[in-house]
């Protein structure tokens, strides 16, 4: 590709890569499997089983990739996300579809699942998405692109025939089951952070007085975020059964080895050292200057620190807080292990019977609590701070965010 | 109203000020004044007990600081710094209003305050509800001042208020600070390492160096008779220009200057009735604003200039002597009119008389 002088022809790489994903997934890998029963494998099905709307999905996706390659960049970007937009809807409607027509002469057990082409073909959309939103200027073509996507997807999911497919099934037999637990792994991450920012705001805020505090606060909980969690887990049911055992009414709050009590203070102890970090980097990074003019005027230490202090460090608190829930969603999982309960318990019965559906029931609710909860204190963070310091901090909200989220992994492989 | 008594401060061994000793009369702006690391932002901070002297004894309105809560203290002690230190996060109003609410006072008193100190410092009213990054430079020293002055204190401490802009703007700030200390009369320490904004703006210089008082008199004093070399040496070469920048054109100003109405003026010109030896005679419209000169050095008896000159040159009656002379050799003239704010012609002030005003001390 030869760059112009004005750059107006360049390819879309990112874009241009998503639909070649989504469009080789569709073509070469295949796009549903039926299943006699819900735990074996079953036979490939190709994109062509879902019939004239299988086709339409295929075309779609050479079209994005053409798009992508040869459209001038002036509109090329809310073009492109609209495309993505119908993509999802058309693909939805895909799945359903074929596994409408396979299920169409059976009764009994079996099972049409989403195969890996699928998959495919919905993270190449995903990739399409992720460009196509950066390149989007307007807010306007955003939200209507937001809002297609959002209404294709749920009617051809309910006019396509989804509800055919193995996931669905496994969801309205397990919806309670799944509810609950969804209910309790926020439970165990709200309690998490809960107490990770009752103590740990403090401490990064003692932190930023003392310097001894700073480097035993911080050291300490960086060492804790070196634990893995399911060590973590062996190492707090020791001391934590000797206090049950000791003080048997503690047990009637649930001390003991197992169960919550134990799942929370694992959470919390991850959930510190995003939360004591920022904190102290938010409150030492307060101008000099701030402080001595709040001193000359006659404030005291905590209106200093109320009025002055805490609201310009604002930023990095929340930022601290958004990298301890995204991190604690996902090391709540493991605590299925000691009979915490949570989305992971759904995940380990899953693996354990060999029952795919049954894992994904509980793996993309805990992707879609931490994609929620990244925006949720996004928007927090939009709502409570001053418009006067909004935005400028970024560049130090960004180390931080760097740092917590190469942590995220360790939690979730444990 | 402030006074010090013996006052030092050491860091370890080395010490900032040393047995320093001032007072500050009611209702004075005293300036202090030294090269950086002189100790003078110390000594300022120690007043309102920022800094904890090492020893001596600090009185504001005759008690003993050591003896009132730091944080009472500052509340009834304005105190402005170079950064400004606006609060970023808080509206303009907020943080003008940080002090009253320190002070409890109620939101119906305190907006009220808010809106006669913007008023004060010449910023509009919608400036309340901006925030610090929407303001110029100029226009958050502004802030600071009135943020300062909102519990009315008796007391200010500003610690080189006007460091942080362009000269411009830093001369029309210094205008402005001179004319609210007027109507005021606030009892300032004012610390600057700039001389011509300490002899613009105080009642009395004190030359630190080292830690250690120099001399404090009236800038008059300091620039006549400074009382040892360093002294002489920090006041310039050009102290006869600097104790000009002291006197006010409208002291020396000569009034009751010959000037010609134009819509009424003969065929004959205006240097017609020149009375004898006067080379200049204004030109001003009906109402009087000044329009021009005619310069009758070239005109024969009986014979006069029609021709009005204008270069643009005059000055106003609060402008300094300073400033007048330098317009004078500007325009290579020996006088330059002198106007009210709106133009209207009040007199002139003649090289003659800056002259007067240099060997006679400048009696005011």
């Amino acid at each position: 590709m030869v760059r112009t002088a004005v750059g107006e022809h360049r390819v879309d790489r990112v874009a241009a890569a998503g639909a070649i994903i989504a469009l080789a997934a569709v073509l070469t890998l295949p796009f549903v499997r039926f299943r006699p029963n819900r735990v074996v494998t079953g036979e490939p099905f190709a994109v062509t089983s879902a019939g004239a709307i299988g086709w339409a999905l295929a075309i779609l996706c050479v079209l994005m990739v053409t798009l992508a390659m040869t459209m001038s960049a002036t509109h090329r970007s809310p073009v492109l996300l609209f495309c993505a937009a119908v993509a999802f809807a058309v693909e939805v409607w895909s799945l359903g579809a074929a596994a409408g027509s396979l299920l169409a002469t059976t009764t009994g057990p079996e099972r049409v699942s989403v195969g890996a082409g699928a998959w495919g073909a919905f993270a190449g959309f995903a990739i399409v998405t992720f460009a196509a939103w950066r390149g989007t200027a307007s807010r306007i073509a955003r939200r209507s692109a937001t809002l297609l996507g959002g209404i294709g997807v749920t009617a051809a999911a309910v006019l396509g025939g989804a509800s055919h497919l193995s996931l669905v099934r496994e969801y309205v037999v397990q919806s309670e089951v799944l509810w609950s637990a969804i209910g309790r792994h926020l439970f165990l991450v709200g309690g998490g952070l809960g107490f990770g920012a009752l103590i740990g705001v403090p401490l990064g805020v003692a932190a930023s007085r003392q310097r001894w505090i700073r480097d035993a606060a911080i050291g300490t909980a960086g060492i804790i975020q070196t634990i893995p969690s399911l060590a973590m887990l062996g190492l707090l049911f020791t001391p934590l059964a000797a206090l049950a055992s000791a003080y048997p009414v503690l047990r009637q709050y649930g001390v003991g080895g197992l169960g919550a009590a134990p799942a929370i203070v694992a959470l919390t102890l991850y959930a510190l050292l995003p939360i004591v970090r920022s904190t102290y980097l938010g409150i030492s990074g307060v101008d000099p200057d701030m402080v001595d003019a709040g001193r000359g005027m006659g404030m005291n230490g905590p209106q200093l620190l109320l009025r002055v202090q805490v609201p310009l460090a604002l930023p990095l608190i929340i930022e601290g807080l958004r990298v301890a829930a995204v991190l604690t969603i996902g090391i709540a999982a493991v605590t299925a292990f000691i009979s915490a309960g949570g989305l992971g318990v759904l995940v380990f019965k899953g693996l354990g019977q060999l029952a795919d559906d049954l894992t994904l029931l509980g793996a993309l609710p805990m992707v879609v609590l931490a994609v929620l909860a990244d925006v949720g204190f996004r928007w927090l963070s939009r709502a409570l701070v001053s418009p006067g310091i909004r935005g400028l901090p970024e560049s130090s909200a960004a180390d931080i965010s760097t740092a917590g989220d190469g942590s995220a992994p360790r939690g979730a492989a444990a | 109203m402030i006074r010090l008594e013996g006052v030092s401060k050491l860091y370890g061994e080395s010490s900032a000020v040393s047995r320093l000793s001032l007072e500050v009369s009611a209702g004075e702006v005293c300036v202090l004044v030294g090269p950086s690391g002189c100790g003078k932002t110390t000594t300022l901070r120690m007043i309102n007990r920022l800094v904890e002297p090492t020893e001596g004894k600090i009185y504001v309105g005759g008690r003993d600081i050591q003896s009132v809560r730091p944080e009472e203290l500052r509340r009834h002690i304005g105190y402005a710094i170079q950064s400004v230190g606006l609060f970023p996060h808080l509206t303009v109003a907020v943080n003008i209003a940080v002090v009253p609410r320190l002070l409890g006072w109620d939101a119906a008193r305190t907006s009220e305050r808010v809106g006669q100190l913007l008023s004060l410092v010449g910023l509009p009213p919608e400036y309340a509800e901006k925030y610090p990054r929407q303001l110029s430079g100029g226009e958050a020293q502004r802030v600071g001042v009135a943020r300062a002055l909102a519990a009315d204190p008796p007391v200010l401490l500003m610690d080189e208020p006007f460091g942080a802009v362009d000269p411009l703007t830093r001369e029309r700030l210094q205008g402005e600070f001179a004319r609210i200390q007027k109507e005021l009369r606030k009892t300032v320490v004012f610390v600057t390492h700039d001389v011509d904004e300490a002899i613009r703006l105080a009642d009395r210089i004190a030359v630190l160096r080292d830690g250690q008082l120099q001399q404090h008199a009236s800038p008059e004093e300091i620039l006549d008779s400074p009382a040892n070399k360093f002294v002489h040496d920090f006041m310039g070469a050009d102290r006869a220009l600097k104790r000009l920048g002291r006197v006010r054109v409208s002291d020396f100003m000569r009034t009751g200057v010959p000037a010609v109405v134009l819509e009424e003026m003969g065929a004959a010109g205006g240097c017609v009735d020149a009375p004898e030896g006067q080379r200049y005679v204004y030109a001003t419209d009906s109402r009087g604003a000044l329009r021009g000169w005619f310069d009758c050095a070239g005109a024969d008896a009986g014979e006069g200039l029609t021709e009005v000159e204008w270069r643009g040159g005059s000055v106003r009656f609060d402008a300094t002597l300073r400033e007048a002379l330098s317009m004078m050799l500007g325009l290579g003239v020996r006088a330059v009119p002198v106007t009210d704010s709106s133009g209207v012609l009040l007199g002139e002030v003649a090289l003659r008389d800056i002259e007067d005003a240099m060997t006679n001390g400048g009696a005011r």
